[in-house]
């Protein structure tokens, strides 16, 4: 057979093959040690001296073009459902598997967090979410009457009848701050993240319990451009090496100077989407070098020692960093939520 | 707040296009949320922070931008300084007035001018557009100027038909009981004794520092006026606001605090524009109070700058920058600075807020990045690490971990069987659904239930590890972890060998695999802990002997309570705080067997009575130490066997550390293990 009617016979032939075996069988026609191209190669010798290179090098791709032609049959055959296997084992049947659960994706996000920080010597605690209002407000430098509370909005206990301290439910994990230099000494470096509660009305971007992560470090020699350091480390474990960066001066009552820090944004790298504002930046912390007073108040020495402080709402950041459009999907707990982190 | 671009070039000469201006005060500070073009204008809305009241005025912004871009701050020639107030002229007709003040703390400054002669009307266009293009309603050129001069200065004025005040005195007096006042906004108001009000001889006619009142404000026939310019004191604003529940910007500032001199230059530059725009004749001023303390001055030391912001800022750098703030910088000794603070920034107080002055201007964007030495320091007991190990047992039990409200109503709870002395309810709660600290998670974890039901989620196996809150009769209740489960629906399979369906429906003896695996995981040995089953609904729970919760399954009414139809629950709640005070910290090598053993089965039928942990125990004790381990390994009930009585076998397995264990020892203990059973079970072998 000549080459061209070899193509036509194998175009027939691997139509034709409906099963491996089948294909097989084509194979060794074709390919086999006596088969077509065997068989048209041995003609070679005989041919004149000046023709062979050509032949050969036609031989040749003819080879490969049946190489690739079984292959792709082979792939097609492959890719259909296999049948039953002659004891009846059909592994297109359903899987049988234990389950495995889920944590919440405001964990998972905690516990990166927390890791990261661990990673770099911080401590994890926790506090109450009881407070008294010393240390939500007073020990924080926060005075009583004075506008500063009104970004603070909260609850309030009644009181129990033994309560010597007016009670509330902590509106930020600052107040673990005080607790933490109350009982430790410096050198302090240390996270804690928790539940918060605000009297704000349910709705797509508000919610009356939040999460926050707390942290803060305190020992001699610390300095605004530790906070920078840190504070970009973390940024860029969570959020990417490739995201910016911006310090921008705010004020908090217990920190001095303040400052709020925003990433460039994750969903349209600055080129201006809603989430952003067409801004560009995303707010997603606020910081600041840990006010005078609060050492006071904690008894530290400001002259010995100075520290940064540093908080973040999770669920915020677990809203940029997957894209979730409302907040109350967090306290849903619908499965098909909690099944996709 | 808003300003516009135009205006504020009034004060300064902003060379920036209006992004780069929003952009450069964001990074100072002074957050720029957005603008917009209006009639070739642009107005910027800023976010102010709570301890800058000065930026609440253009003059502050202008001021901000001076110091930034390095340029003077214009202004206006027919303002006067306010430096030197014209002394009260009581050789004036007009001015037979006196002011009264009451308490010198509630209100340390009251001016006022008495303007005749005025025409009250329609304000100028361009003063018009100026107010309405940041959000201000004209009302009629006299009090348009009062506003427009509190956006340019920050200081609020209001202006008195002085027509309708009696008594020629103005009182600023605290309110007496039973009085009342229709403020501008037409809103018939109580006062009371916290309120601070401008009163003339007989009644109140202004809420101070917050609001007019409607029968004296400026009307089209009102001839003459009475312009007030005050100080009052925060906190009694802040409190007499909240009281009547009214915003208004001029509370908005005095909250934040407005100082003297603001306030004589404010009364001046509208006396000026009223003279101007409305053609009355300032006939005379009358001050009561003297606010103007002396000048705070702090020392700072450029050491202090440097070692907060870790920079190396010299000493001429930094007075460079507060004195374009508007600060007096005098050199004190080498590397302490002593630097008066002008009267417009209250809100420094100390060293720490003109650090802060230096950071902002410098630039945060020019302080290097450094990471902290951190000193190794023993991190204790974690308590987050030991709950994120539970959670991570309970997820690989094929359980979802949710997180709910900690706050409740107290219904649910009452039919848990709270009673209301119990709870600890909120002072001030939204609504009444979340009105108490929840004690227990159960409720909010079957709500969970009924909302993913209602989905057609299914089937459900949730957990969730949060406080529990309680009152100890301590001065602060008690709130501690608590773990809490609940399983509805069970898993379905096709079993591989001749598919057939299996369904595994929930029931107690899948909340007893979740905590026997937790708690063998917490170092708690099953010798440690025991059910005991109470009813069909409930099985307590104890660890030596300490109660540590329970296992349910839900009754009809708490499902119905839910609204779930044709379910079953079971739930399992428990104290973390008790199970971590009872985990074992260490763990022990123990050796095990490498003797074959020998399994032995034994089938019995005993009463229906019998709880099998009784079997189970017989077969313990009398085996002997032979015995490794016993198992009940099938049960049956129904036809074959007795009425009243049940079919176990359990198998015993039988193995010596020391030696391959012969036949005959095997049987003689098994032999006492059946007669024990027969014996003490009254059970019959099959």
């Amino acid at each position: 057979m000549d080459i061209q009617s070899i193509k036509k016979s194998l175009e027939a032939d691997i139509a034709g093959a409906q099963s491996a075996p089948e294909l097989d069988a084509v194979r060794v026609k074709y390919l086999g040690r006596k088969g077509l191209l065997a068989q048209l190669t041995a003609t070679i010798p005989s041919l004149a001296v000046e023709e062979r290179a050509a032949f050969g090098k036609q031989a040749n791709e003819l080879k490969a073009h049946i190489v690739a032609l079984l292959d792709e049959k082979q792939r097609s055959l492959g890719d259909r459902a296999a049948g039953p296997s002659r004891s009846g084992v059909d592994i297109g049947m359903p899987a049988i598997h234990q389950d495995v659960g889920r944590l919440h994706v405001l964990t998972q996000i905690i516990q990166e967090i927390s890791e990261i920080f661990k990673n770099m010597g911080f401590i994890i605690v926790e506090g109450p979410e009881i407070e008294t209002e010393f240390n939500n407000f007073t020990g924080l430098n926060i005075p009583l009457e004075h506008p500063s509370r009104e970004a603070f909005d909260t609850f309030y206990l009644r009181q129990p009848a033994q309560a010597t301290e007016r009670l509330l439910l902590r509106s930020q994990t600052s107040p673990v701050q005080i607790r933490a230099m109350k009982t430790m000494k410096p050198p302090l470096a240390v996270v804690a993240p928790g539940r918060v509660y605000r009297p704000d009305a349910v709705d797509a971007s508000h919610s009356f319990m939040f999460h926050q992560i707390e942290g803060f470090v305190v020992d001699r020699g610390i300095t605004f451009s530790d906070l920078k350091g840190v504070l970009e480390y973390f940024a860029r474990a969570v959020f990417g090496q490739d995201i910016k960066m911006r310090f921008r001066p705010h004020f908090f009552p217990f920190t001095e100077p303040s400052a709020e820090v925003d990433i460039s944004c994750i969903i349209c790298k600055q080129k201006g989407c809603s989430v952003c504002g067409r801004k560009g930046w995303l707010e997603i912390l606020g910081s600041g070098m840990i006010h005078p007073n609060v050492f006071k108040h904690v008894g530290y020495d400001p002259a010995v020692y100075t520290g940064f402080a540093f908080g973040m709402g999770v669920e915020r950041i677990a809203m940029l960093k997957y894209g979730i459009n409302d907040i109350r999907l967090f306290y849903e707990n619908d499965l098909r939520f909690l099944k996709q982190f | 707040m808003k300003f516009s671009y135009q205006w504020l070039q009034d004060f300064v000469d902003v060379r920036m296009t209006p992004r780069e201006l929003a952009d450069t005060l964001t990074m100072a500070g002074l957050e720029v949320k957005g603008w917009e073009e209006k009639q070739g204008d642009t107005v910027f809305e800023a976010e102010i922070t709570s301890n800058r009241p000065d930026w609440l005025s253009l003059m502050g912004i202008a001021r901000e931008v001076a110091a930034i871009s390095d340029r003077a701050i214009k202004q206006p020639k027919d303002w006067g300084t306010g430096k030197k107030p014209a002394p009260s002229c009581r050789s004036s007709a007009a001015a037979q007035f006196s002011i009264d003040l009451e308490d010198q703390s509630d209100c340390p400054l009251y001016t006022a001018r008495i303007i005749t002669g005025v025409r009250v009307g329609p304000s100028p266009e361009w003063l018009r557009q100026r107010l309405e293009a940041i959000g201000c309603r004209s009302v009629n050129n006299v009090v348009d100027i009062t506003n427009y001069v509190l956006y340019e200065l920050g200081e609020p004025l209001h202006a008195f038909d002085l027509a309708t005040l009696g008594g020629n005195i103005i009182r600023v007096r605290r309110a007496r009981a039973g009085e009342t006042i229709a403020t501008i906004d037409g809103v018939q108001r109580q006062l009371s004794g916290d309120i601070l009000v401008i009163a003339d001889e007989n009644r109140p006619v202004a809420v101070a520092g917050i609001m007019g009142g409607k029968d004296t404000e400026v009307i089209e026939r009102t001839t003459d006026i009475l312009l007030e310019a005050a100080l009052f004191n925060p906190v009694v604003v802040r409190r007499g606001r909240q009281k009547l529940g009214m915003q208004s910007e001029a509370a908005y500032r005095f909250e934040r605090g407005v100082d003297a001199d603001t306030a004589l230059a404010a009364s001046q530059r509208a006396a000026a524009m009223i003279r101007e725009i409305c053609g009355g004749t300032p006939a005379s001023v009358k001050i009561a109070g003297h606010a103007r303390g002396k000048p705070r001055s702090i020392s700072l030391q450029v050491n202090a700058v440097n070692r907060m912001l870790g920079i190396g800022l010299s000493a001429a750098k930094i007075k460079t920058i507060l004195v374009a703030l508007g600060f007096t910088v005098k050199t004190k000794t080498a590397g302490v600075l002593a630097v008066t603070v002008p009267p417009f920034r209250q809100d420094a107080q100390g060293e720490i807020d003109l650090i802060e002055e230096v950071a902002r201007i410098y630039g945060y964007a020019r302080i290097p990045t450094s990471l902290p030495k951190v000193t190794l320091q023993s991190a204790g007991v974690d308590p987050a690490a030991r709950i994120a190990g539970i959670k991570q047992v309970l997820v690989s039990l094929g359980l979802d971990e949710v997180i709910t409200y900690s706050l409740i109503d107290r219904r649910t709870l009452a039919a848990e069987g709270f009673s209301d002395e119990s709870l600890i309810a909120l002072q001030n709660p939204l609504n009444q659904e979340q009105e108490v600290l929840r004690p227990i998670l159960l409720p909010s974890l079957v709500r969970c239930v009924a909302h993913n039901l209602r989905q057609q989620q299914f089937p459900i196996a949730i957990f969730e590890i949060a406080k529990g809150f309680s009152l100890t009769g301590a001065s602060v209740p008690a709130e501690s972890y608590r773990l809490g489960v609940a399983l509805c629906g069970g898993r379905q399979w096709l079993a591989e060998k001749e598919y057939s369906c299996v369904q595994d429906d929930p029931g107690f003896l899948h909340l007893k695999g979740i905590v026997e695996v937790l708690f063998e995981r917490l170092g708690i040995a099953a010798a440690e802990y025991a059910f005991t089953q109470q009813d069909d609904y409930r099985c307590a729970l104890t660890v030596r002997g300490e109660p540590v919760g329970a296992l349910r399954r839900l009754d009809k009414a708490s499902l119905e309570r839910n609204d779930i139809k044709n379910r079953e629950v079971f739930a399992l709640e428990l104290s973390l705080a008790s199970l971590l005070r009872q985990r074992s910290s260490g763990k022990a090598f123990k050796p095990f067997a490498r003797f074959p053993g020998i399994l032995r089965d034994i089938s019995l039928v005993v009463k229906n009575d019998i709880p099998v942990q009784a079997i189970l125990d017989v077969v313990r004790d009398s085996a002997g130490s032979l015995l490794q381990k016993a198992a009940v390994v099938d049960f049956y009930r129904g036809p074959h066997i007795p009425p009243g009585h049940k079919n176990f076998t359990v198998s015993c397995f039988y193995c010596s550390p020391e030696r391959t264990l012969s036949e005959e020892e095997v049987g003689q203990a098994h032999a006492r293990v059946t007669a024990a059973l027969q014996q003490q079970c009254a059970a019959g072998l099959r």
